[in-house]
């Protein structure tokens, strides 16, 4: 098992949260009734769905809620939570397969989320949904497949929707948009494949798809899509029924792939654009962290990258190594901070950069947890991370190790 | 007063120790207040102004072919915008919001009237210093190494010669615990002497009409004469504030 590496990071607390350790991509925080505070996270995949944390003392998180999946043959890995409101993803590993969708909980009584609706996704072409961002209570912005969607490769399935859940009971659909060339009829040439990949698993590399959208309330009209091979787009959402690309950019290739996150941060014309990395022993390597010059939304400019140890030391540790998940700044009981940056690593642990100077971001803090009992690599995996409003950093593993609680020397 | 002097950094600074070092050094020897991205502030420094001494540099060259009194307030805008850090976008809102402001206030720049007018007023104003940072010291010299968990750090700065505001707009807002620290730790040593002002979600034209009504117009532009964009070093300590 490999061993805790670290600076200007204490680890406050860790929970295995009952043998279920592995967590996946959605980690949102509720106030809830009497300031209690609870973490929700999204499972990696079966046999379960979601689990509530109570983490009102950071030092002492305690598992108050876990649910199960319908079938083994799902994943739910995003969530998002607004006030009282908790969004599932739900993502099926066979096309056509159900439930494929988004799931809306109450959760004002965060021991027993109540479900009120569930918007469906399923299509013969369709493996649900991966991703979703729901900051403002009314809009779901989310990576979901379609029943009438028919994309030209079958991994390119899951395209940018908008689903209107201002009536939680009966969410719609708000509008839609997909990389032109990605769905068959489409005047649009099909994307060239950036490293294809068989199609014997639909998971992984080799798509035109959505991971992340991010849509936040200083720029309502705004939605900034992390589109995997496709790259990053700027779509112009003042009219949701129709978005518009108003600027775009694209490393890959050369670079390996997989356009995760975009991060707008208002206050200094500036992205954030994090890569995924997505296979095992540095097979994908390098999976960057890119600072891009969005003074212009009409032409990005990469200007840096965030350092990162180097493929020598970390790549054969086990597992992956690379960029994937960094703190998204999100409204609501989150730090919002343009002058630091939060990443998880996978092997290289929780990251804490200082992009006060953007041409050279800075490593100011990280923690590499040691290796978790029962994973299936020996290294811990760093999958997701969320900082709250006094800067207490919370950060999952993907496969074994639950949560861990951070405070950095920032 | 305090006996402390603050020394500020300012526009496309990004390491204050070197501008310090640099710029900092130099300024002080020449017994000025300001120069480029760095500023020294005492208990009796007048106020910073777009004309207080080495605040812009013009070349000779150039002065000589500006023969308009439009020209030379564009000339400011310019240099002013222009010094501000590429990804300060607050910052560059909210001094273009300014620049707008006092010229509303100053006053238009008829043409036809003599180039440099006492009564001109628009060049006196306040010199707004984008992404500033901000240390106090005590005693002689400057602290090298600086101290950097103590710098303050602010979107936009303006010295009035009694009162340093240090103006924090949009996502500055939520302070990281050390930045925090810095500013409260920097408002208990001064006291009066700093006013922090924080301006959450507001337009750059609402953040600026804030100040601005904060500052009050007398301060703003002083008292006359106003002496245009050029005021002659030697007698910078004998104007009145």
């Amino acid at each position: 098992m490999s061993e805790v590496v670290s600076k200007n990071m204490t680890l406050l607390a860790h929970d295995t949260l009952q043998g279920f350790g592995g967590i996946g991509e959605g980690m949102a925080m509720q106030v809830a009734r009497g300031g209690r505070r609870i973490l929700w996270l999204a499972h990696e995949g079966p046999p379960k769905n979601f689990t509530g944390v109570d983490v009102t003392d950071p030092r002492k998180p305690k598992v108050i809620c876990q649910t199960e999946l319908p079938h083994q043959k799902m994943r739910s890995n995003s969530l998002d939570v607004t006030g009282d409101t908790m969004v599932v993803c739900y993502q099926v590993a066979e096309l056509g397969a159900s439930p494929a969708g988004i799931e809306l909980f109450d959760i004002s009584d965060p021991e027993n989320p109540k479900s009120i609706s569930f918007f469906d996704m399923a299509g013969p072409h369709s493996r649900g949904v991966h991703c979703c961002w729901f900051v403002d209570g009314e809009y779901v912005h989310c990576a979901g497949g379609a029943p009438d969607f028919v994309p030209r490769h079958p991994r390119d399935d899951q395209i940018y929707r908008i689903i209107d859940v201002k009536n939680p009971s009966k969410p719609v659909e708000a509008g839609r948009w997909w990389m032109p060339g990605t769905r068959k009829g489409d005047a649009a040439p099909a994307p060239a494949r950036v490293r294809p990949m068989p199609l014997d698993s639909l998971r992984g590399p080799d798509a035109f798809r959505l991971h992340n959208a991010c849509v936040f309330p200083e720029r309502p009209d705004r939605a900034y899509l992390g589109y995997i091979d496709g790259g990053a787009f700027i779509l112009d959402i003042s009219d949701m029924s129709d978005p518009k690309v108003v600027g775009s950019w694209n490393p890959h290739p050369p670079y390996p792939g997989f356009t995760h996150t975009v991060l707008p941060l208002f206050s200094r014309d500036l992205l954030v654009v994090s890569d995924e990395c997505v296979q095992d022993d540095a097979e994908d390597w390098p999976k960057l962290t890119w600072m891009v010059d969005a003074r212009k939304e009409d032409n990005l400019v990469p200007i840096s990258t965030f350092p990162l140890p180097s493929v020598e030391e970390y790549g054969h540790k086990g597992g992956r190594f690379g960029s994937h998940n960094i703190h998204e700044n999100r409204p609501g009981p989150s730090l919002r901070s343009e002058d630091v940056i939060f990443g998880c690593f996978f092997n290289a642990g929780v990251r804490v950069y200082d992009i006060s100077d953007p041409y050279r971001p800075e490593t100011i803090a990280y923690y590499v947890p040691e290796g978790p009992n029962g994973s299936r690599v020996p290294t811990a995996q760093m999958n997701d991370i969320y900082v709250d409003e006094n800067a207490v950093i919370y950060s999952v593993d993907r496969w074994a190790g639950g949560l861990y609680v951070f405070e950095a020397n920032i | 007063m305090t006996g402390s002097r603050l020394f500020l950094t300012f526009g496309r600074v990004t390491r204050p120790e070197a501008a310090l070092a640099e710029e900092g050094f130099a300024v002080a020897a020449a017994g000025r207040a300001i120069g480029v991205g760095v500023a020294l502030v005492g208990d009796t420094t007048p106020a910073l102004r777009l004309n207080t001494p080495g605040a812009m540099r013009v070349p000779p060259e150039l002065a000589a072919v500006l023969d308009t009194r439009a020209g030379l307030r564009r000339l400011c805008e310019d240099r002013l915008m222009g010094g501000l850090a590429p990804f300060a976008a607050d910052a560059r809102r909210f001094v273009a919001a300014y620049l707008v402001a006092i010229a509303r206030l100053a006053g238009p720049a008829p043409e036809g009237t003599p180039l440099f007018d006492p009564a001109d007023r628009y060049f006196a104003a306040l010199k707004p210093l984008g992404t500033a940072t901000c240390l106090a010291v005590t005693g002689e010299g400057v602290p090298l190494p600086l101290p950097g968990a103590a710098l303050a750090e602010a979107d936009v700065a303006l010295w009035d010669g009694k009162t340093l505001r240090l103006v924090l707009l949009g996502a500055s807002q939520r302070l990281l615990p050390r930045k925090a620290r810095a500013l409260a730790a920097l408002e208990a040593a001064e006291g009066e002497r700093i006013k922090v002002m924080t301006l959450s979600g507001m337009s750059g034209e609402a953040a600026v009409e804030a100040v601005l009504a904060d500052i009050g117009e007398a301060a703003l532009f002083g008292r006359p004469p106003y002496w245009g964009p050029y005021r002659a070093e030697a007698l910078t300590h004998r104007l009145p504030a």
